[in-house]
């Protein structure tokens, strides 16, 4: 039987923007050709980087000198592994994008301070890519700004005062409010951040203009807000924890239970088009699946 | 001056000291040594003579005697003439024993190559199983037949004497008929590691010039090369069958390449190591001298790597000596945890499953309902719903439920949403499947909602098949979409699946009026994974895997064989799309499994003799291999149907019973828990992920519901036939006499009770790859009943060169680090100092090798060959036998020493020597003297870079048991043994060492020590003051950190953005104000403090804050 289907990234809605839809993409995996990546597509990926999960030497001769010196400043060891595994798995990942080699691939940052593949030029490509822990996570799309953050979700920090000093006052009475206020934080947290990196707007600068008595004007916080109010307010994470995930015997779901499994992570993807628009795409919860956000894509702008 | 410094260390190996004494004039010398002097050379102003005075309690006159020869030797050089450098430390009698430990001399086998070596083995021997993996047994015979038919395809393929062919292969019986099929096209093999990094792989098979990889289905997506330099075997077997057994003849000969393996290089850039066929012959001999195969040597458990050339011994030795080999496939620890494409996979939708194909995915079952006619009123839904909690409880990976209208035939599921809906209810892990949702008799909205339902019921386990409907009566609920129902059907998949993202879809309203809609409730996956349903149509596998949906088959109208072409062609489809994974087949067939065969047969017989009466399609199907109707064409079903009609009954129910044999025999998954195995094996050849068992077709359900067990017991079964089995398990199942691995995985062996059992059953045990530390060897050789033998050898010169048999002083002396021995056939060996000069007994240099066994050279790398392969000036300058040399050594880079019986010890590689603070330190010292701290099972030092150029030395020790040894304790006991510079400066306790594929130590993947580790750490700087006091606890609350220095940098201690937002309202805690923008730009405590400023009004909080830091 023939089908005729349109991959959904190339859709575009009634008013002919395009709409972005998250397709998770194989870590660690070398792709050759460049790969695949239509315009309006996130593709979002995890970065192996557990002790075992990749040379180590090898991958820190994939880094730039710049790299490598990052990664010798880091005084614990599990820092600078990490960092080491992070950014060449990274850059494996644009090599595929950019049908390059990994150790070719050069960054630089935009005037908005977000990393931007310098070298292969020209390219269209959009990156962010954030690492808490045992989970790293790059998202990439074509023409399309693009913010991803990850963040353990800590039990021993003080998330009130973090709140009140962090999020714009609305986004803080939510979490306050919240059930679990921990996690309500590390949620409006990881959104303001991912914000954030879609909008090049640099913490310190969003902290400033917090500061500077416009709250509101900063479009990440703004965001941060809204999330508390569109939605359930719960994340895929309960739902995650509660093992509904299916266990080690349902074979295509076993897989689920790899290095993402650690619970207790928050991580949001954004992307963003034209000006300061941009959208949540997805949650990824405590087990590492992405869920869907209250906000979906469907409400860009709203 | 090397000659001298040789000198020198043989009195200091000795550990006594020696005194130089300048006399006037020897008459003036004491008859003694100088007090507390082992030995003193008296050294008279007047010249003319030395004095040597020994005390001869502590130097034995003979030693003293040799030194003085050798010191003569050396004085008479240099009367010659000679340059200090080439001027001869040897005495005579030195000479005479590096003659007499290089008398290697021995005849080579008779064969030319390594193939003819195993041809001439399977002439002896056809019919003893050659090859043992998983489940596969290959005789001699078999094993040569098939790598015969291979060499002759490769040929086919291109390849030809000289060239050289990638092997990127399963550890399964077919890596050994790859690499032998690769000898016998007169090729060489190059071993490339599915476990290695993508970028390695790349480069060796660029460097090396691949004319072909071969490699298998699993493995062949990691094979840098294009499609037409791939040979798959698992595709090649049509061909394989049409290639003729006999050997081919390509006239390869000793000095023809056999194999060309990449080893790291100290650049980071691997280097190609050349070996040709003579030099395996000669190491065959070398090992027949030493372990005496005989005519019935047993079975050898191949554990190793074929990129680590041991394998050899394992693999080709074994099999030209009659060895039955067990191949271990080896443990999962180096495999990424989980296949990474899986982790969002519910992302993708699509990509649902991607993850179960992994090395040892074993093939799913699941459940399968499609309803009998056969009603038993009151329990209809009681098999439902009793199978249902039977999967879920026993490991089935679904439940499907159909979609069927007006017939009795499938009546009890009109509608498989709601039949989900009491499957979610009752289970907790199962998945929920529709198979199939007819989708153009539905609303796509309706679909979506119904599932999200179930989706939310069942915390997220639905996955629903679309099919596009067969039944034509069926469209009375939609009739408009009956002729383009594979569009609609295409078209709705996008609908739902949008609805089921929460994407709002615009549909026409009241009077053409567009309503946006959206689904609720909103389901728990985020995307649906999705499956198409396919019957035969190839164009439906395609569009299939382009659209990135997983597959719903069955065998109606096809056979395995056609389904796994048509398989290939979906999964094709899939990767050429660009989704990740490679999709997911399940299979539908009727099953029953139970205890005796009869038994089933006769329970299924009614039953699936009524389903093939009802199916006209089925009936014509099988008729035409009837008899009565061979010949006939399958598809003309006008004709065949006439011919039904016009039969007698007896006739028609001769064909049926045909009809069932077949099915019977082909279809279903039928019998035994062994003879389903069989049959589901086959199932797994042709690639298919799961078999959903249709269990409701008339049976009783009692009768299925109490074969679910038998069922449960063969989804067991595949599950551990995909397991790999252990080193243990292997060497009890098999009788395994023979084992050979590297001291890392001894230990490992060792360290738990099957491992200790298994090694109690060996009749041999080699053990090489790195040092033997003794405490090791003293545990084997305890454990092992029978012979544990040392071995060691570059790959440069061809597997092992020494050996070392582990009796006597090789085990009770006091060496840290085992001997390893003596050369073997044809092999020379030299221990030399810089200037390449022979050293003789108990001075240590690097250990230099050469005969028979010497490589080619390094592939393509005429540079580096020169420096480490160099003309053999030695063998003629001692007088070692000519027939031995080859005229070149390899210089090994392995620091060794003669002992006085010919015994050469390894010291450690000169790699190995690190200079800290302008001492050179041979860290395999310092790891022997940490291994023998009790506490300590095994210590490994490595030099990091440290300050100006000089090292800063780590040891990472293993604990003995469950006690882990203290940094301090560990120094102290360091301090009191070793002097200052080799004691390390930090201590890593670990529960396991990294190894590479080839099971060594993998001393570049041993982590950095944590700041914690570290022995005190002259960088610090206390901060001064109140404020950066008080920073710096900040600092230390916020990072977790034990302390905090003035020019410690905050990122660099593990700071990110969360925690600096933390560090500032800690700051304002404690009275002072702090912005982002200051800590991101001052980041050390020294740097931060003048930037702060007091909040106003905020004394108090200060000077608490002051309390709490002080």
């Amino acid at each position: 039987m023939a089908m005729a289907v349109r991959p959904p990234a190339r859709r575009r809605d009634g008013r002919g923007r395009r709409r972005g839809g998250v397709m998770a993409v194989a870590a660690g995996v070398a792709v050759t050709a460049a790969a695949p990546l239509p315009p309006g597509a996130v593709h979002l990926a995890w970065v192996p980087i557990g002790a075992t999960d990749t040379d180590l030497a090898h991958d820190r001769a994939l880094l730039g000198a710049d790299e490598r010196a990052r990664a010798d400043g880091y005084a614990r060891a599990d820092d600078r592994d990490g960092f080491i595994r992070h950014r060449a798995g990274l850059r494996r990942l644009l090599a595929g994008y950019l049908g390059t080699a990994p150790q070719d691939v050069r960054f630089a940052l935009d005037p908005g301070g977000r990393p931007r593949v310098a070298s292969p030029a020209p390219n269209d490509l959009r990156f962010s890519t954030a690492r808490r822990g045992a989970l790293a996570l790059v998202a990439v799309a074509r023409d399309l700004e693009v913010g991803v953050d990850v963040e353990v979700v800590r039990r021993d920090l003080p998330v009130a005062a973090l709140a009140a000093h962090a999020l714009d006052p609305a986004a803080h009475a939510a979490v306050v409010a919240a059930a679990d206020p921990v996690h309500a934080f590390f949620e409006a947290w990881t959104r303001l951040e991912a914000g954030l990196k879609v909008a090049g707007v640099g913490l310190a600068e969003a902290e400033r203009r917090r500061a500077g008595g416009r709250p509101g004007r900063a479009a990440a916080v703004r965001l941060a807000g809204r999330r508390r109010t569109g939605g359930s307010g719960g994340t895929g994470g309960e739902r995650g924890a509660a093992g509904g995930r299916g266990g080690g015997g349902s074979g295509h779901r076993a897989s689920h239970d790899g290095p993402m499994t650690t619970p207790g992570f928050t991580a949001v993807i954004m992307a963003g088009g034209q000006g300061q628009r941009f959208w949540p795409l997805s949650t990824v919860d405590r087990r590492g699946s992405p869920t869907p956000s209250c906000c979906s894509p469907a409400a860009p702008g709203a | 001056m090397p000659s001298l410094s040789a000198l020198d260390a043989a009195w200091a190996a000795e550990r006594w000291p020696l005194t130089l004494e300048r006399v006037a004039t020897l008459d003036a010398a004491s008859e003694d040594a100088a007090p507390g002097a082992g030995l003193s050379v008296v050294v008279p102003d007047d010249g003319g003579a030395l004095a040597w005075r020994h005390d001869p309690a502590r130097v034995a006159p003979a030693l003293v005697a040799r030194l003085q020869a050798r010191l003569a030797a050396f004085l008479t050089d240099l009367a010659r003439g000679a340059p200090v450098a080439e001027a001869s430390v040897l005495a005579p009698d030195d000479r005479s024993d590096l003659r007499s430990w290089n008398a290697t001399a021995a005849a080579l086998p008779p064969e030319e190559t390594i193939h003819a070596a195993i041809a001439a083995q399977v002439r002896r021997t056809p019919s003893r199983a050659a090859v043992v993996a998983g489940r596969t047994t290959l005789s001699y015979a078999a094993l040569d037949a098939r790598a015969n038919r291979l060499a002759r395809l490769l040929a086919r393929r291109g390849v030809r004497r000289g060239d050289l062919v990638g092997v990127l292969a399963d550890r399964d019986a077919d890596l050994v008929v790859a690499l032998l099929a690769i000898l016998k096209a007169g090729a060489a093999y190059v071993p490339l590691d599915p476990e290695f990094p993508a970028d390695r792989l790349a480069f060796m098979t660029e460097d090396a010039d691949l004319r072909l990889v071969v490699a298998k289905r699993r493995t062949a997506p990691a094979a840098p090369v294009a499609a037409e330099r791939l040979l798959v075997l698992d595709d090649v077997e049509l061909a394989l069958a049409a290639e003729d057994g006999d050997a081919p003849d390509t006239g390869a000969e000793r000095d023809d390449l056999a194999y060309v393996i990449y080893t790291s290089g100290s650049t980071g850039r691997p280097k190609g190591v050349m070996l040709e066929h003579g030099n395996v012959l000669n190491f065959m001999a070398g090992m027949d001298a030493h372990l005496r195969p005989g005519a019935d040597p047993g079975t050898w458990l191949a554990v190793t790597s074929i990129s680590f050339d041991i394998s050899v011994l394992e693999l080709l030795w074994t099999l030209a000596r009659g060895f039955t080999v067990v191949l271990y496939a080896g443990d999962d620890r180096r495999r990424p945890a989980a296949p990474p494409a899986a982790a969002p996979a519910s992302a993708a939708g699509g990509a649902h499953g991607a993850g179960a194909h992994g090395a040892h995915a074993p093939l799913e079952l699941s459940l399968f309902y499609f309803s009998s006619d056969a009603d038993e009123p009151g329990q209809r839904y009681r098999l439902l719903l009793e199978g249902a909690r039977f999967a879920d409880a026993h490991g089935f990976s679904a439940v499907w439920t159909p979609e069927r209208h007006f017939h009795a035939f499938g009546g009890l599921f009109p509608n498989p949403a709601v039949a989900g809906a009491a499957v979610a209810a009752i289970t907790q892990r199962v998945r929920i499947r529709a198979g199939s949702c007819v989708l153009p008799l539905h609303h796509p909205i309706r679909v979506a909602e119904e599932w999200a339902v179930v989706d939310n019921l069942s915390d997220g386990r639905v996955d629903i098949s679309f099919a596009s409907g067969w039944q034509p009566d069926d469209f009375v609920l939609a009739p408009a979409n009956h002729a383009e129902r594979n569009e609609v059907m295409a078209s709705g998949i996008e609908t739902v699946r949008a609805l089921w993202r929460g994407e709002a879809r615009t549909f026409d309203g009241p009077d053409g009026r567009p309503v946006t809609v959206r689904t609720l409730p909103r389901p728990v996956q985020p995307e649906l994974p999705f499956w198409v349903t396919a019957a035969g149509n190839p164009a439906t596998f395609r569009s299939a895997g382009a659209m990135g949906a997983n597959l719903l088959t069955h065998l109606l109208g096809q056979d395995l064989v056609q389904l796994e072409a048509k398989v290939r062609a979906y999964r094709e489809a899939w990767a050429a799309a660009g989704h990740p994974g490679r999709g997911h087949v399940s299979l539908m067939l009727h099953t029953f499994v139970g205890p005796d065969p009869d038994a089933v047969r006769a329970i299924v017989r009614g039953p699936l003799r009524g389903y093939l009466q009802s199916s006209a399609a089925l009936m014509r199907q099988y008729a035409s291999s009837f008899p009565a109707f061979r010949g006939t064409d399958a598809a003309d079903a006008a004709s065949l149907d006439a011919a039904f009609r016009g039969m007698a009954e007896a006739d028609l129910d001769a064909l049926l019973e045909h009809a069932y044999e077949r099915y019977y025999a082909t279809s279903g998954l039928f019998g035994t828990v062994d003879e389903a195995l069989a049959t589901a094996e086959r199932v797994r050849a042709a690639d298919v992920d799961e078999i959903a068992c249709l269990i409701d077709f008339g049976i009783p359900t009692d009768t299925v519901l109490a074969g679910l067990h038998d069922l449960a017991r063969l989804r067991e079964a595949l599950a551990a036939a995909a397991a790999p089995s252990s080193i243990p398990d292997l060497v009890a199942r098999h009788g395994v006499a023979h084992l050979q691995c590297t001291p890392s995985m001894a230990q490992m062996l060792v360290a738990d009770a099957a491992g200790r059992a298994a090694l109690g059953s060996l009749e041999r045990m080699l053990v090489g790859g790195e040092a033997l530390p003794r405490e090791l060897a003293r545990t084997l050789a305890a454990l092992v009943p029978g012979e544990v033998v040392n071995v060691y050898g570059p790959t440069e010169t061809t597997i092992w060169s020494t050996v070392q048999p582990l009796r006597g002083e090789a085990v009770d002396g006091t060496a840290p680090v085992v001997a390893i021995g003596t050369p073997i056939a044809n092999t020379e060996a030299y221990v030399c100092d810089e200037a390449l000069q022979p050293l003789p007994a108990g001075v240590p240099g690097e250990l230099v090798l050469g005969g028979a066994g010497v490589a080619r050279g390094y592939w393509r790398r005429p540079e580096l060959s020169a420096e480490r392969f160099v003309p053999d000036r030695i063998a003629a300058a001692v007088g070692v036998a000519p027939a031995v040399t080859d005229g070149r050594l390899y210089r090994t880079g392995d620091l060794t020493r003669w002992g006085s019986d010919g015994v050469l010890e390894y010291l450690g590689r000169l790699d190995f020597q690190v200079k800290v603070r302008g001492h050179r330190i041979e860290l395999g010292e310092i790891e022997a003297t940490l291994d023998e701290h009790p506490l300590v099972r095994q210590a490994v030092v490595v030099a990091r870079p440290g300050e100006g150029g000089d090292a800063r030395l780590v040891a990472y020790v293993l604990p003995a048991g469950a006690e882990r040894p203290g940094t301090a304790a560990l120094r102290d006991h360091a301090a009191a043994r070793l002097p200052a510079p080799m004691v390390p400066h930090a201590y890593v306790v670990l529960d396991a060492f990294p190894l590479t594929p080839n099971r060594k130590v993998d001393r570049r993947a041993l982590p950095e020590p944590a700041a914690d580790d570290r022995d005190g750490d002259a960088d610090y700087v206390a901060p001064s003051g109140d404020l950066e006091a008080t920073l710096a606890d900040v600092w230390r609350r916020v990072l977790s950190v034990e302390r905090v220095g003035a020019h410690d940098d905050f990122f660099a201690l593990g700071g990110n953005s969360l925690l600096a937002v933390f560090a500032t309202t800690e700051v304002a805690k404690r009275g002072y104000r702090m912005t982002l923008a200051q800590l991101l730009g001052a980041p050390t405590v020294a740097r931060l403090a003048p930037l702060l400023t007091p909040v106003p009004g905020a004394g108090e909080q200060r000077r608490a804050a002051a309390g709490t830091a002080a």
